[in-house]
């Protein structure tokens, strides 16, 4: 199984602890990453896509056409790089006039859409190209008796004619692979609420605490002891985003948050320092010991 | 009761909001309304947002394209299409905020949407996977220069947007 590796801006930047760790999992189930260096920002769906449709396309038709060259499929680890990816794949092999006025001005810096390969984000090989049996055979220690909370992310799952992926009102593919690790899934009220990202674009930072005060009170009263989420833009409102809330809002509780990447690496065998928990701004005792313990 | 002019000129723009009962079910799961402050069940985001000031109004920003609106919109009215048309009318005007500026611009000239610092290459060297390689994006700047994007950039400079 071998893909293009799409790692976008967010995690190599900000968070590269958690490229390193997709990186190591993903190659333990036996999927091959292959770098692109020519790769650009996607670019980002909620600013860029919102500023310049065009050019945003124009972009992404660019990066895709790079994977084409090589007869790959992509791989993303990021919910925005999976939305604008796929939205540009999808809308410009359906729209051949668009495609057109697309690749004239691709053809200036000298590329071409051609609309040959697939874009997929990891939760969705993992679920579908590899599938949860797989996922169960290495797990080494299983994660017995975590309660996780999940997010799957909005920009996942919508717009559900492009995306094609889960159920925007009822998410249960990241259930399904927590379960595999052996942890257990909690329902909670606010599920499929954004996690606030835009507020934090604009600076919005009054909104942005009370949006993350209610979401993480309904994970916390439902007795998660930690969240999973496959989108670094979720993964950073729930662990700089809580550090900052809880301040405001006095909460009494931690939730670490987890890459889904970072939890199976943990179900395989690794420690805590090894998927770069140390590198987590919220971080719980209690959640530890229960990792170390196992 | 009186549209304000902005209304009409958005339901022209986009008829689909002609289907619009305003039956607030788009509000429910709309982080917009429930969190900006100044919405409720008979002022919501959309209706505000479509009807006073349209791209001046600086809520339009704290939308974050989450989709369910649309998902979940009884009538099928494509909220997100005229939220995206009146963010990019609002852009190209210069009235956006200098954040979603900035990041365009970070994009376009250096092909990533956020600056590299040497904490983010130190930290990477630790962890043993390559360093970043920032450099100018020739490419994005050319298509930058066919689309029109890079009148959008220069034109915000002289306006001075919000912040």
């Amino acid at each position: 199984m071998k893909y293009a590796f799409f790692r976008g801006c967010m995690i190599p930047i900000k968070l590269p602890h958690i490229e390193g760790i997709s990186r190591k999992v993903l190659g333990n189930l036996g999927i091959e990453l292959v770098d692109i260096d020519a790769f650009t920002c996607c670019p980002d769906p909620v600013v860029f896509g919102a500023a310049d449709r065009l050019t945003w396309l124009t972009v992404a038709a660019r990066n895709i056409a790079f994977a084409e060259e090589k007869g790959l499929n992509i791989i993303t680890i990021c919910n925005g790089c999976s939305q604008t990816l796929r939205t540009t794949n999808k809308t410009l092999k359906s729209d051949p006039e668009l495609k057109g006025r697309i690749n004239k001005i691709l053809s200036e810096v000298g590329y071409e859409f051609l609309g040959k390969i697939e874009v997929k984000h990891f939760l969705q090989v993992l679920i579908e190209d590899l599938g949860v049996e797989k996922i169960k055979e290495k797990v080494n220690v299983p994660l017995n008796d975590l309660k996780v909370a999940t997010h799957i992310g909005c920009h996942l799952t919508n717009p559900s004619e492009i995306m094609e992926f889960d159920d925007p009102e009822d998410p249960i593919v990241l259930e399904s692979l927590v379960a595999a690790l052996g942890a257990e899934t909690v329902d909670y009220d606010l599920k499929t609420q954004c996690c606030g990202v835009s507020y934090a674009v604009v600076g919005q930072r009054k909104s942005l605490n009370m949006l993350l005060r209610d979401k993480l009170t309904s994970m916390n009263e439902a007795g998660a002891q930690c969240i999973t989420t496959g989108c670094p833009f979720c993964f950073q409102q729930f662990d700089l985003g809580q550090l900052l809330s809880a301040k405001e809002h006095n909460l009494g509780f931690r939730l670490p948050v987890l890459f889904y990447s970072q939890l199976l690496g943990l179900a395989m065998g690794n420690s805590l320092e090894e998927v770069g928990y140390t590198y987590h701004k919220v971080r719980d005792e209690s959640f530890e010991k229960k990792i170390e313990s196992r | 009761m009186l549209l304000p002019v902005e209304y009409k000129t958005v339901i022209k723009r986009h008829p689909s909001l002609k289907k619009c009962l305003k039956c607030s079910v788009c509000h429910q799961n709309c982080i917009a309304s429930l969190y900006s402050g100044v919405y409720d069940l008979k002022n919501i985001f959309l209706f505000d947002v479509f009807t006073r000031g349209a791209i001046e109004n600086k809520n339009l920003w704290n939308c974050p394209t989450c989709d369910y609106c649309y998902e979940r919109c009884p009538y099928d009215v494509n909220t997100i299409e005229v939220l995206e048309a009146l963010k990019e009318e609002a852009f190209r005007k210069g009235l956006a905020p200098t954040s979603i500026m900035d990041q365009v611009r970070q994009t376009i000239s250096t092909g990533f949407g956020f600056p590299i610092t040497a904490y983010t290459q130190t930290l990477r060297e630790k962890l043993g996977i390559s360093s970043l390689k920032p450099e100018k994006s020739e490419d994005l700047e050319k298509i930058a220069e066919k689309t029109g994007l890079s009148g959008s950039l220069k034109e915000s400079k002289t306006k001075g947007n919000w912040k």
